[in-house]
């Protein structure tokens, strides 16, 4: 029972991105995302079609709650690394959190403009614009928490998660850096739909969740493979 | 060692319990004379990925380059390319002098590394004043429209992000010194570090290169 | 008896010095007047990749390790030097 909770935790980080994007297809987020340079005609269009879009955005929204229990999990792994004085588990369980919730955020407030789909366009073009903006920009829980986890492997005596797990998440903390400039540009590489903001952070994220999912996935079936009688492969 | 998270196990280790478990990895004993990999296998994983991120800044920034050649030629010529071949050399002159460490600190003359490490040091502190020149200049000159110009908007944002690695290169440098103070011998961090310091040494070269001499052609 | 830095490093860090003062002199303006400017400043991009697979091989001491990672670093210099030159000349 205990190892098949874990493993489900693990499973959640690949759910995560899996349902995230389903939503987004419905939504119409994905393939191709509303920019700063979108017209208002555009803009207004998206939320018309209100019913799928909202749908979309809720399953969406469901998705990228799914990454809590994977947090957690992380969490347990961490303080196993610690020891003593687990800091960096209590900074990945923080931080973590609140990636969690910058991410929820934002699409509950997209799923609200396609509430009203005849709302004043200013305000629609405004809420959409403080919508996106809240969903790309906020890097620092996530760099800090990829920090944290790189961290603690790196200097886990016991290797009880591979050492390139831990590079790989000083990478992904990198490549959320550009996600800033999503303020200072309305179009291009660079601005919030810009294949070097949306793009490379969606990726990038995709990546660590999928990455952290199966390496703990492989961890915990290692561990229990001691211990016959729990062991249940998922 | 069992996974056991039932009501009754121990305390985790935080709150007073037992370690989980005392296995220390062993690390395969490599044979003199093979090869080895700088480091260790996951460190690649960074750099290469690191590298790969600004392989694509190099590969969208002369893409959009196509789009208005003459007028980014305009905006590059207006830096400063003396401060450029400048900080090339600089950091040539860095990695050159990190190189001199690690093989210092294998051959266990730890004060020789240290005073290598504390030029490269320079070096790198030097590149960071060199370019906040460079950025004043180009901020002061009135043209420089990073938010419109796109030429403008790529060399802010790659230098930029090529400055925060190299701060972080300077951290680790310094981390390193703290090593050899404790007269330790060259472990996969030290190794590690040197790697990374490199990398920020080559990817600068290209960027040179393109920012400065290719764009303004 | 401690050794120093290897002779080849040493080498390897006068022919980088030289390779940028001759990227410098490929991108400066007098280059173009050689006719088809843009071949000249064209072939920096090897000349700086070429420098990068240096540093990579001799300072990185990929040189020494194996395979796999010197056929993936040398990867990423070959693609990017074929990417970037192509992309400049279109």
């Amino acid at each position: 029972m205990s190892t098949r909770v874990l493993l489900l935790c693990a499973w959640s980080g690949p759910a995560t991105v899996i349902v995230a994007t389903i939503g987004f297809l419905i939504a119409g987020v994905l393939p191709f995302p509303l920019g700063p340079n979108s017209s208002v005609t555009e803009v207004v269009g998206f939320y018309s079609d209100s019913t799928r879009v909202a749908a979309g955005l809720v399953i969406a929204g469901l998705g990228v709650c799914l990454v809590f229990p994977l947090i957690a999990l992380i969490g347990v792994y961490l303080v196993r690394m610690e020891g003593r004085t687990p800091i960096l588990a209590f900074v990945q369980l923080i931080t973590g959190a609140a990636t969690g919730v910058v991410l929820l955020v934002p699409l509950l407030l997209m799923t609200a403009i396609s509430f009203r789909p005849d709302r004043s366009p200013e305000l629609t073009m405004t809420l959409n614009d403080i919508s996106w903006l809240l969903f790309i920009t906020p890097i620092g829980p996530f760099m800090i928490q990829n920090i944290a986890i790189g961290t603690a492997i790196l200097r886990d005596q016991r290797g009880l998660l591979p050492r390139w797990v831990g590079y790989v998440n000083y990478w992904v903390a990198f490549l959320f850096v550009p996600d800033v400039l999503a303020f200072f540009f309305h179009s291009g590489p660079f601005a919030w739909r810009g294949i070097f903001v949306f793009w490379l952070a969606f990726v990038a994220y995709a990546a660590f969740l999928v990455v952290m999912g199966f390496t703990l996935r492989r961890a915990i079936l290692d561990e229990s493979k001691l211990d016959a009688s729990e062991a249940v492969a998922v | 060692m069992t996974l056991d998270i039932s009501a009754d196990a121990d305390l985790p280790e935080f709150l007073g319990g037992a370690p989980a478990d005392s296995q220390r990895v062993r690390r395969p004993e490599r044979a003199a004379g093979e090869r080895r990999t700088p480091g260790e296998p996951g460190l690649w994983v960074f750099i290469l990925g690191d590298m790969s991120m600004f392989g694509a800044f190099f590969v969208v920034l002369l893409w959009q380059r196509r789009a208005a050649p003459a007028q980014f030629a305009v905006s590059a010529q207006e830096l400063l390319r003396p401060i450029g071949l400048v900080n090339t050399a600089v950091l040539l002159l860095s990695s050159y002098l990190v190189v001199s460490a690690l093989w210092a600190q294998r051959s266990g003359g730890m004060r020789r590394a240290t005073l290598s490490l504390v030029g490269a040091l320079a070096c790198g502190l030097g590149f960071g004043v060199l370019k906040v020149v460079e950025y004043l200049h180009v901020l002061g000159n009135g043209r420089a429209a990073p938010a419109t110009d796109t030429f403008y908007t790529f060399y802010f944002v790659m230098t930029g992000v090529h400055l925060l690695h190299v701060l972080i290169g300077v951290v680790l440098l310094v981390a390193w010194m703290g090593v050899l103070r404790k007269g330790r011998a060259v472990t996969r961090f030290v190794e590690g570090s040197a790697v990374y310091w490199h990398m920020v040494d080559l990817l600068w070269v290209v960027i040179f290169t393109l920012l400065y001499l290719v764009c303004a052609a | 008896m401690t050794r120093g830095i290897p002779v080849r490093a040493t080498a390897v860090w006068t022919l980088l010095m030289a390779a940028t003062a001759l990227t410098w002199w490929l991108g400066a303006d007098h280059a173009a007047d050689l006719g088809s400017g843009r071949t000249w400043v064209a072939l920096a991009i090897p000349v700086a990749f070429l420098k990068v697979y240096l540093i990579g091989s001799e300072f990185m001491e990929v040189r020494t390790a194996p395979r796999a990672l010197r056929l993936v670093f040398g990867a990423w210099a070959v693609v990017l030097t074929v990417a970037l030159t192509t992309i400049y000349l279109l």
